[in-house]
C-alpha cells in the first residue's frame, strides 16, 4: 500500500499542459483554418497526448496543423486523470471559440450552431440551454455589484471505445437462480448493478433475482475499465448470453406447455404462452424441469452492428455540453460555481440514476480542477510541496453546486443494449465551461488553471487585452 | 510514524512533573528526539507531525483527560474562563460566548472541519505549529527547525500563503485562526508549571522570529496552557471575524481578521483589528484601528481602515494579492461589527 505522499510522488498526475491554439474564421464565423502547437509533461514516459480535441471536435474547419511535443520531466510519470488529454485541450479551444463569437459578433452557442457538424451536439445545445435559461445571458462584464455573476458553456468529446475481449458467463440453476460471472471489475461506477438489469430484462426477472459475480480472474476475460468502455462492452455479452440460456429454458418446458418454444416468452418472473396468457409457468417451476443441474452460456463482445467506424472504436462520439453559473467577488477574486446544466449522450441509458452519479462526479471533478487543484512543485529543489490531502486541494462538500443533468437518448442500434460510456466525457467541459462563466461574469479572461483568487484577483489588475483580428 | 512510548497524565501536578519539552524543541534539527518527551491533547496537530517525519518524540504525555480543564465558565466582572481542554466543538455550540464574543464562534465555526473540531482543544489549537510547506517537509532543514536557511524566502519559493507583514527573517503564518479572535479580546493565558502559575496577555505570548525563530511562543520546558480568560466586553461592543480562505471546506485562512468594537454616540472610541496568517503572529493592524477611533462606522470609514490594515506591507514573490483581500475581509468585518 502506498500512503498518500507516494500516491502523490510516484504514480503519475494528470499532464500539465501548455497549448498555444489559432482560429482562422470569416467575418460570418465560418471557420478558415485552426493551428495547435501543445505541450504536455509526459514525465519520464511518453504520450501525454493533449492535444486532439482541437483537431476532432469542429470538423467543418477545413485545415487543421497540429503540432503536440511531450515535455520530458523528472517529477513523476504523466497519468490518467479521467478522459486523458481531453481537458485541457477543452479548456483551450473551448474559450477560443468563445472568443471567436464575440469578435464575430454572435451568441457563442449560435456559432457552434455553424460551425459543429454534429446532429446531437445541437440538440444538446438547444435543450440544455432552454433549462440553463441560456438566453438571460447578459454581456461580458456587467453584472453589477461587487460580486458578480456570469454564464458560460463549453462542450465534451469523447471516443466510444470498445474492447472487443469482453466476455461472460450466465448460468442458470435447476432451483431458478440465475448467476452472471465476467471478470470485469466495479469502480464505483455500478456495473455491478446493470449486468444484474440486463440479465433480470432478457428473463423478465427483477435484478434482485439475478447474483452478479465479477472481479475475479477465474471468470471469462472482461474489459479494463479505462476509455470509459466498460458498460458498452460488456452489457451486450451479458444480454446475449442470457438470451441463449432463456432459450435453453423455453427449449425445456415447451413440450410440457404443449407450445411450441418460439411461441413463449418471459414475462414478469413467468413464462408465457404468447397466444395464451393464461397458460403460463413460474420462472422457478420452469427451472426445475432443466434436464440438467444448471444450464450456461458464455458469450464475447461481436463487432458492432453494420462493422465498426475504425478499430477499438464504436461509430462517432460522445460527449454533451455544460453550462455553468458562477460568481465572482472582485474585491477577493473568490470563484464559486453555483450552478451547472449538463446535457450529455451515451447511446442508451442502462441506469440512469447510476449515469447521472457518474456526469454529477465528471462535473465535480472538473471543478475541482478548474478552481482548486494544484501540484506546487518546488522549482529550487524538485520536491512536491503539497503531497496530501490537506494542501493538495480538492473539491469538498461546501463546494458543490446545484447540478441538473439532461440525457439526450441515442439509439444508434450499434449493438443488442446500445449502451455506450459516460464518465470521461463528463469531465472535459467542465473547467473550460467554468473560464467561460468567469470571464462572463468579470470581463477578463484567465488563461490558466486552477483559476484561484490570486490569479483573479491578478487578471483584474491588469490592463484589458484586445481580441485578435478575424 | 516513529514508535514512542505513552502515558496519561492524571492531574496538572503530574503532568507538568513528567520532564516534558515544548515541541518546538522537539523538532530542532540537533535534537535528541530519543529523549524527547512532549505533550499530546486532541492529537490533531501532533499527529499530523508525526506522520510527516518531521516529530519524532520518544515518549508521550496525553493529557487529553486532565480533571476540570474542560470547561466553559462564566466569572461574571472577571470575564468568561475557558479551559485549555475545551474543544472546538464545544466553543462553537455555546450560547453565552455566541452573544458575548460573536467574533469568536465565527472563528471557531469557521476553523478546519466538524471532525476536527470534535477532537482539537483550545490549548493544542495556539499551541500548533505553522503550516509553511518547507516546515512540514522532512527534506527541507529551514530556520525554524535550527537549519541555516529559510527556504520560503529564495527566490522561486512556494510562497503564497505566506507572510505578507513581519516576514524577514521566517515568513511562516500562524495556524491558528482562533487567536486571531482571543487576541482582539484581549485574552490572557493561564501557564502553569512545576514552579506554579503565570498569566500573560495573549498576544505577548506569541513571539515574533526576530525574538526567536524556533518558536511561536514563549512556553517554557513543562509548562502546560491551563486556562484562557476572556475579558468581560464593555456594554455597546460588537465583534465579527471573516476567514477567507480558497475553499470553504476543510481550507485554512488565506486570510482572516477578528474586528472589536466599542461605539459610543455614533462614535468608534475602541478598536481591535487583528490579523491572522498576515505574519508570523496573530497581528494587531494598529493603523487600521487608528484609522477608526473617533469617527462613524461607515463604508467609507471602513474602506479607509481596510487600506490601512496592511500598511507597510512587505509581499513575497508569491503572495501580493493578500494585500487586496485583507483590505476587503477588514473592511467588511468592520461594516458586520458596527452594526451592533
Ligand atoms: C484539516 C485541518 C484544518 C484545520 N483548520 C484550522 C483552522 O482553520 N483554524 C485553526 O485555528 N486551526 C485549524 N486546524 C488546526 C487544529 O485546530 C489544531 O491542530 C488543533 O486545534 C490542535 O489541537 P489538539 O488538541 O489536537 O492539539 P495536539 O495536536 O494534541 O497538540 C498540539 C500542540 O499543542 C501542545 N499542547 C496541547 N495542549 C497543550 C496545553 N494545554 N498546554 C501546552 N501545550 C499543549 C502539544 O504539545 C502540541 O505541541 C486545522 C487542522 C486540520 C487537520
Ligand atoms: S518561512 Fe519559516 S518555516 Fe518556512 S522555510 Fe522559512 S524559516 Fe522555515
Amino acid at each position: 500500500m502506498l500512503d498518500r505522499r507516494e500516491e502523490h510522488v510516484a504514480v503519475g498526475n494528470r499532464p500539465n499542459s501548455v497549448q498555444n491554439l489559432r482560429i482562422g474564421a470569416k467575418k460570418d464565423g465560418t471557420l478558415t483554418a485552426m493551428q495547435l502547437t501543445s505541450y504536455g509533461t509526459a514525465g519520464v514516459g511518453l504520450g501525454a497526448g493533449v492535444g486532439w480535441i482541437a483537431e476532432t471536435m469542429y470538423l467543418t474547419n477545413p485545415n487543421f496543423k497540429g503540432e503536440q511535443y511531450d515535455v520530458l520531466t523528472n517529477a513523476g510519470p504523466g497519468a490518467a486523470f479521467r478522459a486523458p488529454g481531453a481537458p485541457q485541450g477543452a479548456f483551450a479551444l473551448e474559450q477560443l471559440i468563445d472568443e471567436l463569437a464575440e469578435k464575430v459578433g454572435v451568441d457563442a452557442l449560435a456559432l457552434r450552431d455553424k460551425i459543429d457538424k454534429s446532429e446531437m451536439r445541437r440538440e444538446q445545445r438547444r435543450v440544455g440551454a432552454e433549462r440553463f435559461g441560456w438566453s438571460k445571458r447578459q454581456a461580458p462584464g456587467s453584472s453589477p455589484g461587487v460580486v458578480k455573476r456570469g454564464v458560460g458553456a463549453a462542450q465534451s468529446e469523447w471516443g466510444r471505445f470498445i474492447d472487443m475481449d469482453s466476455s461472460c458467463e450466465v448460468r442458470l440453476h435447476q432451483d431458478g437462480s440465475v448467476e452472471i460471472m465476467s471478470s470485469v471489475q466495479d469502480l464505483g461506477t455500478g456495473i455491478r448493478t446493470v449486468l444484474a438489469q440486463v440479465v433480470a430484462e432478457e428473463l423478465g426477472l427483477q435484478p434482485t433475482d439475478v447474483t452478479v459475480r465479477i472481479g475475479d480472474t477465474n471468470y471469462p476475460p472482461g474489459p479494463g475499465s479505462g476509455g470509459s468502455k466498460t458498460t458498452g462492452s460488456i452489457t451486450p455479452p451479458a444480454r446475449t448470453a442470457a438470451y441463449k440460456v432463456g432459450q435453453q429454458l423455453l427449449t425445456a418446458v415447451a413440450p410440457s406447455m404443449g407450445v411450441a418454444a418460439s411461441e413463449l416468452a418471459f414475462v414478469g418472473g413467468k413464462i408465457v404462452a404468447k397466444s395464451n396468457a393464461g397458460k403460463s409457468l413460474s420462472f422457478r417451476e420452469a427451472a426445475q424441469k432443466l434436464p440438467t443441474q444448471q444450464v450456461s452460456a458464455t458469450e464475447k463482445r461481436k463487432d458492432d452492428y453494420g462493422g465498426f467506424f475504425r478499430p477499438g472504436v464504436s461509430f462517432g462520439q460522445s460527449g454533451g455540453i455544460q453550462f455553468v453559473e458562477v460568481s465572482v467577488d472582485t474585491e477577493t477574486g473568490y470563484v464559486k460555481v453555483e450552478r451547472v446544466v449538463g446535457a450529455h449522450d451515451c447511446g442508451r441509458p442502462i441506469n440512469p440514476l447510476a449515469l447521472e452519479s457518474q456526469i454529477n462526479g465528471g462535473i465535480l471533478q472538473g471543478i475541482s480542477w478548474a478552481l482548486y487543484e494544484n501540484r506546487h512543485m518546488d522549482r529550487n529543489y524538485g520536491h512536491m510541496m503539497n503531497a496530501n490531502l490537506d494542501q493538495y486541494k480538492i473539491l469538498g462538500s461546501r463546494e458543490v453546486p446545484q447540478i441538473d443533468i439532461i440525457m439526450v437518448e441515442e439509439y444508434t442500434a450499434t449493438s443488442s443494449t446500445d449502451a455506450l460510456g459516460i464518465a470521461e466525457s463528463a469531465n472535459v467541459a467542465t473547467a473550460a465551461a467554468v473560464a467561460n462563466a468567469v470571464y462572463n461574469a468579470i470581463g477578463v479572461r484567465i488563461y490558466e488553471l486552477p483559476i484561484t483568487p490570486e490569479r483573479v484577483l491578478n487578471a483584474l489588475a491588469k490592463p484589458k487585452q484586445k481580441l485578435g483580428k478575424v | 510514524m516513529n514508535a514512542f512510548q505513552w502515558t496519561d497524565a492524571t492531574s496538572v501536578k503530574q503532568a507538568t512533573g513528567q520532564n516534558t519539552t515544548p515541541v518546538a524543541d522537539a523538532m530542532l534539527v540537533n535534537a535528541k528526539p530519543e529523549s524527547a518527551t512532549i505533550f499530546k491533547a486532541g492529537g490533531v496537530d501532533v499527529l499530523d507531525l508525526m506522520k510527516e517525519h518531521v516529530l519524532a518524540p520518544a515518549r508521550i504525555v496525553g493529557i487529553g483527560n486532565l480533571p476540570k480543564l474542560d470547561a466553559i465558565r462564566n466569572a461574571g466582572k472577571d470575564g468568561t474562563h475557558l479551559g485549555a481542554l475545551v474543544t472546538l466543538a464545544q466553543l462553537e455550540r455555546d450560547g453565552d460566548l455566541h452573544k458575548s464574543y460573536r467574533a469568536l464562534t465565527e472563528a471557531v465555526s469557521h476553523a478546519a472541519t466538524p471532525q476536527v473540531r470534535n477532537a482539537a482543544t483550545l490549548g493544542g489549537n495556539i499551541m500548533q505549529r505553522p503550516h509553511c510547506w518547507y516546515f512540514r517537509n522532512e527534506n527541507f532543514k529551514c530556520l525554524k527547525k535550527g537549519g541555516t536557511v529559510c527556504f520560503a524566502n529564495q527566490p522561486g519559493a512556494e510562497n503564497k500563503y505566506h507572510a505578507i507583514l513581519g516576514n524577514q527573517t521566517c515568513s511562516a503564518v500562524h495556524g491558528s485562526s482562533i487567536s486571531t479572535a482571543l487576541v482582539a479580546f484581549g485574552a490572557q493565558v493561564e501557564l502553569t508549571g512545576p514552579q506554579g502559575v503565570r498569566r500573560v496577555p495573549l498576544e505577548q505570548f506569541f513571539v515574533t522570529p526576530e525574538k526567536d525563530v524556533k518558536r511561536e511562543n514563549s512556553i517554557q520546558p513543562n509548562e502546560l496552557i491551563t486556562d484562557v480568560l476572556l475579558p468581560t466586553p464593555a456594554a455597546g461592543t460588537g465583534s465579527w471575524y471573516i476567514k477567507f480562505g480558497e475553499r470553504e471546506s476543510y481550507d485554512w485562512a488565506l486570510a482572516d481578521v477578528a474586528v472589536v468594537l466599542e461605539q459610543q454616540n455614533g462614535r468608534c472610541t475602541k478598536a481591535s483589528i487583528v490579523l491572522g496568517a498576515a505574519a508570523p503572529v496573530p497581528l494587531r493592524a494598529a493603523a487600521a484601528e487608528a484609522a477608526l477611533i473617533g469617527k462613524p462606522i461607515n463604508e467609507e470609514t471602513a474602506r479607509a481602515a481596510g487600506q490601512a490594515a496592511t500598511t507597510g506591507a512587505t509581499p513575497l514573490e508569491h503572495n501580493a494579492y493578500k494585500v487586496p483581500i485583507f483590505a476587503a475581509i477588514v473592511k467588511r468585518a468592520i461594516l458586520k461589527a458596527g452594526e451592533v
